[in-house]
């Protein structure tokens, strides 16, 4: 699940607990799964991992290399 | 209809009907040199336009001339647009110009205008092709020149806002004959790749006024067919490139497409803040209501008065109590004669009550029990255990 399927979910389940008109069982069902939405979001937020690449070459030769922008002048 | 007579000004009135009718001559464009060129003190401009072969007459009215951009003078070469008519009390014919661009660059600009139209009646340009951009893009995807200052800028706003955002660049060249296609490639590679959500297209940066590539029908339709959303930072404001009605997003600059690109992670965090305490609260909220309804169960309905819900059931449970009492109670007296019957039989088994009816028990010298005549004939001594005291014994062999 990505953090956009993650964070319109848990939209979804805070709007539909604030309406007020779902059973109890169901409110509680709701919240338990927002929970573990709110922990996937935080995860997301947290693990990205920072690559700065290059795609280079064409064809065949195409490939990813780290990159390294250039010292302004 | 050699036989009817005009006059003069009937003539002309019917020449000028003509013109103005004509669909080609009523819009027209027209590229030439400005000679005899005059501004009357009433503020519209009087001149010919000639190209060396042909010269006609031409007049720009005070208003239009107002619009200009340039400063028209003898001797420069323009693209004049109008409608030709004729100017009855001097019988000549003229062009009326409503719009004077230079030539060369004004032939361009034509050119792109026209492409521009041809686009957007493709729907290149609709408003409800724009896509909207990801919340948080997997990876970001840069196409700029690897060199300049854009690269810099882009790269620098995307770690603020996000630390740990990913970023694929390919880098391209910008300007000159070789751009366009190195730019299409490179929206095509980007296009392919699946981790990569948004797409920033920008310039170099720098000195280049030169936008040509950003006008070529490859890469504006490139730009257009991206699969993923595309972010222009190309144009300047005044200076809007097709690339720019293309894409799905406009930034003025680098550094502000790159803000577009990217949520800050620090919002994001807040925004899941945010909803995780409404969600509790919004629990909370659903309980206190529950307990609320409960509450009015209790105090409005049937168990606001107890007595009156259990009084017809009342004497069915009195008599369920007793058949309980009754059962628990035989059952306990069958446990009393069980344990009862138990006890005697344990009194059968007890040795003592055996001795006092008058039997021995017979035992070696360390006090252990001899059953049988084999145990007892592998001994020398015994002792017999009476009810009433121990006697000891010798073996003196088998049965006489």
């Amino acid at each position: 699940m990505t953090y956009e399927e993650a964070i319109a979910r848990l939209e979804a389940l805070v709007q539909e607990l604030e309406g007020g008109e779902l059973p109890l069982a169901g409110a509680l069902e709701r919240f338990e799964e927002g929970m573990a939405l709110v922990k996937r979001c935080q995860a997301l937020l947290d693990e990205a991992e920072g690559k700065i690449e290059a795609l280079m070459g064409e064809g065949e030769s195409l490939r990813t290399e780290p990159f390294e922008p250039p010292a302004r002048g | 209809m050699a036989s009817s007579v005009l006059t003069v000004s009937g003539l002309t009135r019917y020449l000028k009907a003509s013109l103005e009718s004509d669909p080609v001559l009523s819009s027209v464009t027209v590229e030439g040199e400005i000679v005899n060129f005059h501004r009357h003190t009433s503020g519209h401009l009087y001149f010919s336009l000639t190209d060396s072969v042909a010269t006609i007459r031409a007049v720009m009215f005070r208003a239009r001339a107002a619009t200009l951009r340039i400063l028209p003078a003898s001797g420069q070469k323009v693209l004049c647009t109008g409608y030709v008519s004729l100017y009855e009390q001097g019988g000549q014919l003229e062009l009326y110009v409503e719009r004077m661009e230079p030539a060369g660059v004004g032939a361009k600009l034509l050119e792109l205008e026209a492409l521009r139209e041809r686009l957007k009646a493709e729907g290149l340009f609709d408003e409800r092709r724009k896509r909207p951009l990801p919340r948080l893009p997997r990876r970001v995807g840069v196409i700029t020149s690897p060199t300049g200052a854009a690269i810099h800028d882009i790269l620098k706003v995307l770690r603020r806002r996000y630390p740990g955002i990913s970023v694929l660049v390919r880098g391209v060249l910008v300007q000159g004959a070789g751009a366009p296609r190195g730019i299409v490639e490179a929206l095509d590679l980007m296009g392919q790749r699946a981790d990569v959500d948004v797409i920033i297209l920008g310039r170099g940066g720098g000195a280049s006024e030169d936008l040509d590539a950003f006008n070529d029908e490859a890469v504006v339709r490139a730009v257009a067919h991206c699969p993923h959303p595309v972010i222009a930072a190309v144009g300047h404001e005044s200076d809007v490139t097709l690339t720019d009605f293309a894409a799905d997003h406009r930034a003025p600059t680098p550094s502000a497409a790159a803000e577009l690109a990217v949520p800050e992670r620090e919002q994001l965090h807040n925004r899941v803040h945010e909803l995780d305490v409404r969600l509790r609260r919004s629990l909370l909220v659903r309980r206190r209501r529950a307990r609320e309804e409960l509450w009015r169960l209790v105090t409005r309905g049937a168990l606001a008065h107890p007595r009156r819900l259990v009084a017809p059931r009342r004497e069915r449970l009195d008599r369920l109590w007793e058949r309980l009492v009754a059962a628990v109670l035989r059952e306990k007296e069958r446990e009393d004669w069980r344990a009862s019957s138990l006890a005697r039989r344990l009194e059968a088994l007890d040795p003592d009550r055996v001795l006092a009816r008058g039997y021995a028990i017979v035992e070696d010298t360390h006090g252990r029990a001899v059953g049988r005549a084999a145990q007892a004939r592998r001994l020398e001594r015994l002792e017999l255990r009476f009810v009433d005291g121990r006697v000891r014994a010798r073996v003196e062999g088998d049965e006489p």
